[in-house]
């Protein structure tokens, strides 16, 4: 290879570097000639398949296939990095083993829920799922189908999905795999600010003095951010970063203030916080006497078990966890008086030093700071409580709304917000914030989509550990999911989860890409097509709602999400699934199919595929002979515009690298609440907090309470599980890449080497984590990236191989129904030193 | 040379009082260079490597380097020989 050729690579490679680092550019290589290369290959725009950060990648295709990826340089989010999953991008669509088929269990030519998978068409994979759907409907009725999608559905996916099980098949039975990630987080807004959703932005990184990390490791699950986060700390030497968590982690790298401690414990150290603000005098009285009002949450509210666990037996307050009266000021402050900073330290185990030190990056006036979280906070029996304790923070300080001071929950998926949230998948919402138990908000979305009156159902359906519940008890019978894999990532899997797929009467359809676990625990695999194989779009974490457009075909028979949806809604009519009197209320619906009622709908269907931008794909257009994603994004657009949730035209986002919601006069916003940054506050008002009736957020009043359960003689170590880096969630697509699957093949136990050398093991002895729920094994890691304290162990949840969701409890948060994926009690026994 | 070559860049962020003993460490990886820096504890790396994987094991070892606290991916390519003209 010539030097000079490969020289030049490197000065490129360097230049690009620079750029995106703000470095200067040195001018040997700034004027730079594309490689030939690179002019041969058809470059666009979409967001990244993976996290929730929405990290805009070009993408390369040549011959219908994806060739090469890189960081978006235009895009705000990212300006040009790629973390190496978003690297590895143009690799997921490729494994050998992607599904191309639908597969049915079959023997002797019929499906039997005993048989092997076999290839069968479309057309005998919905004759099947129609039977199946229609026995359940007409033996036990709508509450007998369920549906489980994703925050990695696109906006139209989970909307048609939404639309279809709620308006279509009455059953308020779907929910998303943001259940188990992001519900939390939804409460905690909900219940504060009567909306959902972050006030601030991505831009709130170059504009604070501070960054709290609560439960949340950056440095490996949103690298990019991390990256802005660290430019900013070392670019202002001033700007603090704190950082807490049950264990040591890769974020600690960059903390000023470092705090490690014990599992649950955040409740006192929010607690504590809010008194030292008042102790100290540093609540800003002009704002909460302007914008806040106070109340108390009912407390002993149990752990989200089943009905007859001891544990729900005893709490008071089980049936009702959501809800609070009034209080005063004074007796707030009366209600986190006893969280000193001496009891504080003593239950936490961190020194009372940091506790203040963190305490006075948020008391200080002069400091604006920016509060991260994750899954530490969502992830915890008490979740939506931490959600609104760190508010109580930022509203008692006045520190939010404005650049800089924000409270920001970040999300793990790519349209967490766009779709689970933002469409109302959940089994309780509808879209834009609306509810399905409001009877104002069902004639909404009645009115919306066309339907008589009394269509959607008052009574909240199943969340996702309730799905699995409600399959192994026989109430819930056809179980259809998308876009996700709850055999892996769902907790308790061999009492609560597996039981219930596999249960005769049952019949379990997974929509997938790749042979997941949960697939091969199915009756019925559908091959999906995935990412830029279909034009889609995603919401991230900071309410910037992506487009791209469709690069290449999915291989074989492989068929979006969405076509599934639409063309299996033409197997049913009205007279099928909705009862007499319904009908009887719009005649003119009478015996046409779901398809027509809900899709081809006069608006759905009002605009024709010559409105597509020319020289793209559109399979779903040209299977349904209109522009199907247009159609659907502004049926959507309708629930929010005017109502704090205005989307742009359908159009515009094909240009944009995003745009931040609520988009108003064609502007986006990117801080929500305050006066001369967002439209719908009124002029000399400040701030309002217009979620709510009386524009005011609640600062609540909430105690520290125990988790569900600790370690004891028996099970003496805690267990937590998460994330690495170089894999995605249950790692489907980043274990099918050479490159990360080798760099990390196994999920290891991260252990502190005194613990291993307790139990006489060492780095790299295989050993048995066992729960009272079920075991798995694994290797002993003392010296990685995790560096727990005594007694505390922590697993990631990537490897197919090593199901540690065995082992995991199905406690919930009461309030949100999210599981606690970082608490439970475990004991070790060593299998091989090695 | 009939191999193909990967040459990827990183921006790589270190502490600034720990800046010089982490370029020190960093020039002992093999097939690393270091393009650029600032005082703030930016630097831009170069990486060469016959093979994809190296660059995911580099970036590791970059990461595990005391003082280095994020390593961010830029760009790759890849140097085909059949597109070599000598």
């Amino acid at each position: 290879m010539s030097m000079t050729r490969r020289e030049f690579a490197k000065a490129q490679a360097a230049a690009i570097a620079a750029a995106a680092g703000g470095l200067p550019i040195f001018t040997s290589a700034s004027n730079l000639v594309t490689e030939a290369d690179m002019v041969t290959l058809d470059w666009n725009k979409a967001p990244c398949r993976f996290c929730g950060t929405g990290c805009s990648v070009m993408v390369a295709t040549r011959d219908n296939r994806v060739v090469a990826t890189h960081g978006d340089i235009k895009a705000e989010v990212n300006r040009g990095l790629n973390c190496v999953k978003g690297y590895f991008l143009s690799k997921i669509m490729y494994g050998v083993d992607r599904l191309t088929q639908p597969l049915l269990r079959m023997k002797n030519g019929q499906y039997d829920k005993q048989g092997e998978f076999q290839a069968i068409s479309w057309e005998q994979a919905f004759d099947i799922m129609e039977q199946k759907y229609k026995e359940a409907l007409k033996n036990k009725g709508p509450e007998s189908i369920g549906m489980f999608g994703s925050g990695q559905w696109t906006v139209w996916e989970g909307y048609a999905a939404n639309k279809l099980m709620k308006g279509g098949f009455r059953s308020n039975n779907i929910d998303p795999n943001a259940r188990h990630c992001m519900a939390s987080a939804v409460m905690g807004f909900m219940r504060t600010f009567g909306a959902d959703e972050p006030m601030g932005c991505y831009d709130d990184i170059e504009a604070t003095d501070a960054f709290v990390l609560w439960g949340s490791n950056m440095a490996e699950m949103h690298p990019i951010l991390w990256t802005r986060v660290t430019d900013r700390r070392l670019s202002q030497p001033h700007v603090k970063v704190a950082v807490l968590s049950t264990f040591e982690h890769r974020s600690f790298e960059l903390a000023d203030i470092p705090m490690v401690f014990k599992p649950q414990t955040d409740l006192y150290i929010l607690n504590y916080i809010a008194n030292h603000i008042i102790e100290s005098g540093a609540v800003n009285q002009d704002f909460i006497s302007k914008h806040t009002r106070f109340a108390k949450g009912a407390d002993d509210i149990g752990y989200g078990l089943r009905p007859d666990n001891p544990l729900e037996t005893r709490a008071k307050n089980a049936d009702k966890a959501n809800t609070w009266t009034d209080i005063s000021y004074e007796q707030f402050a009366a209600f986190v008086k006893p969280y000193t900073l001496e009891r504080t330290a003593k239950e936490t185990g961190v020194s009372a030093e940091r506790l203040k030190a963190l305490a006075e990056l948020y008391a200080d006036p002069k400091r604006k700071v920016v509060s991260f979280w994750t899954m530490g906070f969502n992830q915890h029996t008490r979740g939506v409580w931490a959600n609104n304790l760190i508010y109580n923070i930022h509203l008692l300080t006045g520190k939010i709304s404005e650049p800089g001071n924000s409270p920001f929950s970040l999300t793990g998926q790519p349209s967490a917000c766009g779709t689970a949230r933002e469409v109302g998948t959940f089994s309780h919402r509808l879209p834009a914030d609306l509810v399905v138990t409001n009877p104002k908000h069902r004639a909404t979305a009645e009115k919306i989509w066309k339907l008589p009156a009394g269509t959607v159902q008052e009574k909240v359906g199943f969340h996702a550990v309730q799905q699995s519940r409600m399959l192994k008890d026989g109430v819930l019978n056809v179980y259809w999911t998308q876009a996700s894999n709850n055999m892996q990532a769902g907790p308790n899997i061999m009492q609560e989860v597996l039981p219930g797929w596999r249960r005769p009467e049952n019949f379990v359809i997974v929509s997938d890409v790749y042979p997941t676990v949960s697939a091969q625990a199915a009756d019925l695999i559908l091959p999906s097509a995935m990412w830029v194989e279909k034009e889609g779009a995603f919401g991230n974490a900071e309410r910037r709602t992506q487009f791209w457009h469709q690069l290449v075909s999915a291989p074989g028979d492989a068929r979006s999400d969405l076509w599934q949806l639409l063309e299996f809604s033409k197997r049913f009519t009205t007279d099928e699934v909705w009862p007499a009197e319904l009908l009887a209320k719009a005649p003119e619906y009478k015996g046409k199919t779901l398809f027509e009622v809900l899709f081809k709908n006069g608006q759905v269907d009002q605009f024709p595929v010559e409105q597509m931008e020319v020289g793209y794909k559109n399979d779903e257009a040209k299977a349904f002979g209109f522009y199907v994603q247009k159609g659907l994004f502004e049926e959507y657009a309708q629930f929010g515009r005017g109502h704090g949730h205005d989307l742009a035209d359908f159009d515009r986002y094909h240009s944009e690298r995003g745009l931040r919601w609520p988009v108003v006069d064609g502007k986006e916003t990117l801080w929500r609440y305050r006066e001369g940054l967002d439209p719908y506050v009124e002029k000399g008002s400040e701030v309002q907090f217009y979620g709510q009736p009386d524009k005011k957020a609640i600062i609540f009043a909430l105690p520290y309470e125990p988790p569900a359960e600790a370690p004891d003689a028996d099970y003496p170590f805690w267990l937590s599980t998460g994330r690495v880096l170089e894999h995605w969630h249950t790692g489907s697509m980043t274990q099918r890449v050479e490159e990360l699957y080798k760099a990390v093949p196994d999920a290891l136990v991260y252990m502190h080497p005194e613990d291993a050398r307790a139990m006489n093991a060492r780095r790299g002895s295989e050993v048995k984590l066992i729960s009272r729920r079920g075991e798995i094994r694994a290797r002993i890691e003392t010296r990685g990236r995790n560096k727990p304290p005594r007694g505390l162990v922590f697993v990631p949840f990537f490897d197919a191989n090593k199901l540690i969701n065995k082992v995991t409890l199905d406690a919930t948060d009461p309030i949100s129904k999210q599981t606690d994926y970082k608490k439970c009690a475990i004991r070790i026994e060593l299998i091989s030193v090695a | 040379m009939d191999e193909p070559l990967h040459i990827a860049s990183l921006l790589v962020h270190a502490r600034p009082e720990l800046l010089a003993a982490v370029k020190a460490n960093l020039r002992l990886l093999p097939g690393l260079e270091l393009h650029q820096e600032s005082p703030l504890g930016k630097m831009v790396v170069v990486l060469e490597a016959v093979h994809e994987n190296q660059i995911l094991e580099r970036i590791e070892q970059i990461s595990n380097v005391p003082g280095v606290l994020n390593a961010a991916l830029i760009y790759h390519e890849l140097l085909d020989p059949a597109g070599d003209v000598e």
